[in-house]
């Protein structure tokens, strides 16, 4: 069964549109990682998805309620956590995810058993009666989510929920994440770091330009998609202009389907590097750039992303 | 939902100790230097008191006839009632226990006092004012009668002299009326002082009464501020997007954040009216239904004022600014700091603040309801037309996008 139906969505600003007749099914059950760089209308889409825009075109269903025709009903099954913390600072970590549980109608007993569940969850039932102000970037991340959780949720949105926090808060949050999961929740995780949704995602979505361009289990999209190996070649400091040029005279090559220089690593994208070291090196030795190390990596989501949308991630 | 966050809004507020003491103690204070500081102003009534004889000091240089007289006035029991007076002989002395708070009023005959007056030349004797406005005006009012004592008594030789009698034989000439005239003219200057009304046609209030209306009106004026900011925190900190997220219906949020900041200004006046009637001894009047009324109708013009402007601004610097452009202003030119009749008059009706206070200030002095409400309903018109404002403007504050 799905749990998230998005059926020909459009969001329009000013005539523009943000979201382009966007299909996508999260069955129940699935963490579901979607992807893509700044601008691709992934936020937007969370925001329809939540309620808190409204829909331009089409129509978005949550466990089989419309967002359009039944907003609240499809509010109480999610629990949304923010790309930015969402808490009051001068309230303790305990009055913090009691206030946002009883937003969600939960009262006594219930309310009791969610918040301490929510707490043990992200590690913080210590810390329960500390302001957030003491609390450290990650802490504060980890409440971010407990705030979104203590309703239990069906559905579970996390919009980038380890921006800027140590590795030690990071590994906690994504394994709530699993521990969410496996107790029933559906979960929908946005991140900029690809590691992060390769360890934990069911299922990717690739979204760019408002539309969906790949979506399947990683495992599908390398199969399907993801042939592609990616080159990096290390150079010596080379004039701009060679560079360019070589950059240049490498995309004009038939087998290559990416070339970028990142500091002083040229990135290449192309189906099968055994074929095409001759030639690359050749056109660089051509433009006096001095190589110093070469690397393949085998097709991951990053060189996936990188093929699909010709952007890095954290573009 | 909407009771949830009224309760949030209420705890989050009231557990910053810096709200606390901004919002109960600092107009606390307020009332208290303004009124007490202005209370000798001449602007306001002074408080009824029972009679309690002060120190004034005597320099009386005048060895004259008049100066007898004059010793033997001050004998008088109704002249003991108010004033003590202890005769020095040097002036400066009698100012410096006046400036150091030991003597009340000063008062110096000159040694050409009797003389001039005998001799129909102008006479004057010098008042030195303490520092209690009561006891100037007392011992003014004693002085002065002693004046007209003297007065009467000349008119009495000047009529007498007219008709040959013995008074004319004492020797007191014609020309002493002139001490008469002018001692009545300054007496009549004095007396002006004491009766200039500072509110002309408008209630008579004590100082601290004064002040107490003029500052619960600014504070109750201040609430719509709080609301504003507190709808931008949210919106700052993101929770605002957390709670939108959630079943929570937009006007649901909208009444919960008012009900929260409303019970906030309910408090905060039933502490200042409390507290200044335990404190200043400020009278509030009888009526105390009517006092409710014209607070719940500042509060509601207040929060109305809060949600129009959180709907166009978004800064809390230009948020505040404005609020305090318009809460000042507004309190300024109705008289809230000083009374100035003139500008009150003319340019206050355009104002909130000149409705509530003049409503507040009558409910005091037990004006009467048709008295009353002849303020009471414009204070309700003003209310009125900027919830429409708001309610038109609520789109706009809960719009997520």
């Amino acid at each position: 069964m799905n749990m998230v139906q998005i059926r020909n969505v459009v969001k329009k600003y000013n005539g523009k549109a943000v979201v382009d007749h966007l299909n996508l099914a999260i069955e129940e059950g699935e963490i579901f990682g979607l992807l893509g760089p700044n601008g691709a209308g992934k936020s937007t889409t969370i925001h329809m998805l939540t309620g808190l825009l409204p829909i331009s075109g089409g129509d978005i269903s949550v466990d089989g309620i419309s967002v359009k025709h039944n907003p609240l009903e499809v509010k109480r099954r999610i629990g949304l956590v923010p790309q930015d913390l969402a808490i009051y600072e001068q309230m303790s970590a305990r009055d913090n995810i009691v206030f946002f549980a009883k937003l969600y109608g939960l009262r006594g007993k219930a309310l009791e058993a969610g918040v301490d569940e929510a707490l043990e969850l992200v590690g913080l039932s210590d810390r329960r009666k500390d302001k957030p102000a003491s609390f450290s970037g990650g802490m504060k991340r980890r409440l971010n989510i407990a705030c979104a959780i203590a309703h239990r949720p069906r559905l579970i949105i996390m919009d980038e929920p380890t921006v800027g926090i140590d590795p030690h808060s990071r590994n906690h949050i994504l394994e709530s994440v699993k521990q969410l999961n496996e107790a029933g929740s559906t979960i929908i995780y946005t991140s900029h770091y690809m590691e992060e949704v390769e360890a934990i995602s069911t299922k990717v979505g690739i979204m760019n330009q408002g539309r969906l361009i790949a979506c399947g289990t990683q495992h599908q999209l390398k199969e399907d998609i993801g042939q592609d190996d990616k080159l990096t070649v290390t150079i010596s400091l080379s004039p701009d202009s060679e560079v360019d040029a070589a950059i240049g005279e490498l995309l004009e090559h038939p087998r290559i389907k990416q070339a970028s220089l990142q500091e002083n690593a040229l990135q290449i994208l192309l189906p099968s590097a055994d074929g095409s070291l001759q030639d690359i090196l050749f056109i660089l030795s051509k433009h006096r750039i001095l190589v110093q190390s070469f690397e393949r990596e085998e097709p991951n989501l990053e060189t996936l992303f990188m093929s699909l949308t010709g952007r890095q991630l954290r573009d | 939902m909407m009771w949830n966050i009224a309760v949030n809004e209420l705890r989050r507020q009231l557990q910053m100790i810096s709200i606390l003491v901004v919002t109960f103690i600092v107009p606390l204070l307020l009332i208290f230097l303004l009124g007490s500081s202005l209370s000798g102003s001449g602007k306001f009534k002074v408080e009824s008191r029972d009679p309690e004889p002060f120190k004034a000091g005597i320099v009386q240089q005048d060895q004259g006839v008049l100066a007898q007289a004059f010793a033997q006035f001050l004998t008088a029991d109704d002249v003991r009632q108010w004033i003590e007076p202890i005769a020095y002989a040097d002036r400066e002395e009698v100012i410096r226990l006046i400036r150091d708070g030991k003597l009340g009023f000063g008062l110096v005959i000159p040694s050409t006092f009797s003389d001039d007056v005998l001799n129909g030349r102008q006479a004057s004797w010098e008042m030195i004012m303490g520092n209690d406005y009561a006891n100037n005006l007392a011992a003014k009012s004693v002085f002065g009668a002693y004046l007209d004592i003297v007065n009467t008594q000349q008119a009495l030789a000047l009529t007498a002299e007219h008709t040959g009698s013995s008074a004319a034989k004492n020797g007191i000439p014609p020309a002493a009326g002139t001490l008469m005239q002018g001692s009545a003219g300054e007496q009549q200057n004095e007396a002006a002082i004491v009766e200039v009304n500072p509110m002309q046609d408008q209630p008579n209030p004590t100082a601290m009464q004064y002040y107490s209306v003029s500052i619960l009106v600014m504070y109750m004026l201040y609430t719509g501020m709080s609301l504003a900011i507190s709808i931008l925190a949210d919106r700052q900190n993101y929770t605002f997007h957390r709670i939108m997220a959630a079943p929570v219906r937009p006007y649901s949020y909208m009444s919960g954040k008012l009900i929260g900041q409303s019970l906030i200004a309910v408090c905060q006046a039933i502490f200042m009216i409390a507290l200044s009637h335990w404190l200043f001894g400020v009278d509030w009047g009888r009526d105390i239904g009517a006092l409710v009324i014209v607070c719940l109708l500042l509060i509601v013009s207040s929060m109305a004022l809060g949600s129009v402007i959180i709907a166009y601004v978004r800064e809390e610097k230009s948020i505040k600014g404005l609020f305090q452009f318009l809460v000042i202003t507004m309190t300024a030119i109705s008289g809230g700091f000083f009374p100035i009749s003139e500008v009150q008059a003319t340019v206050g009706p355009f104002t909130l603040s000149h409705w509530a206070m003049q409503s507040m200030l009558r409910i005091m002095m037990n004006g009467g309801w048709s008295d009353t409400l002849h303020y009471v309903l414009p204070l309700a018109g003003i209310a009125g037309v900027l919830f429409l404002l708001a309610v038109w403007s609520f789109r706009k504050v809960v719009n997520y996008a």
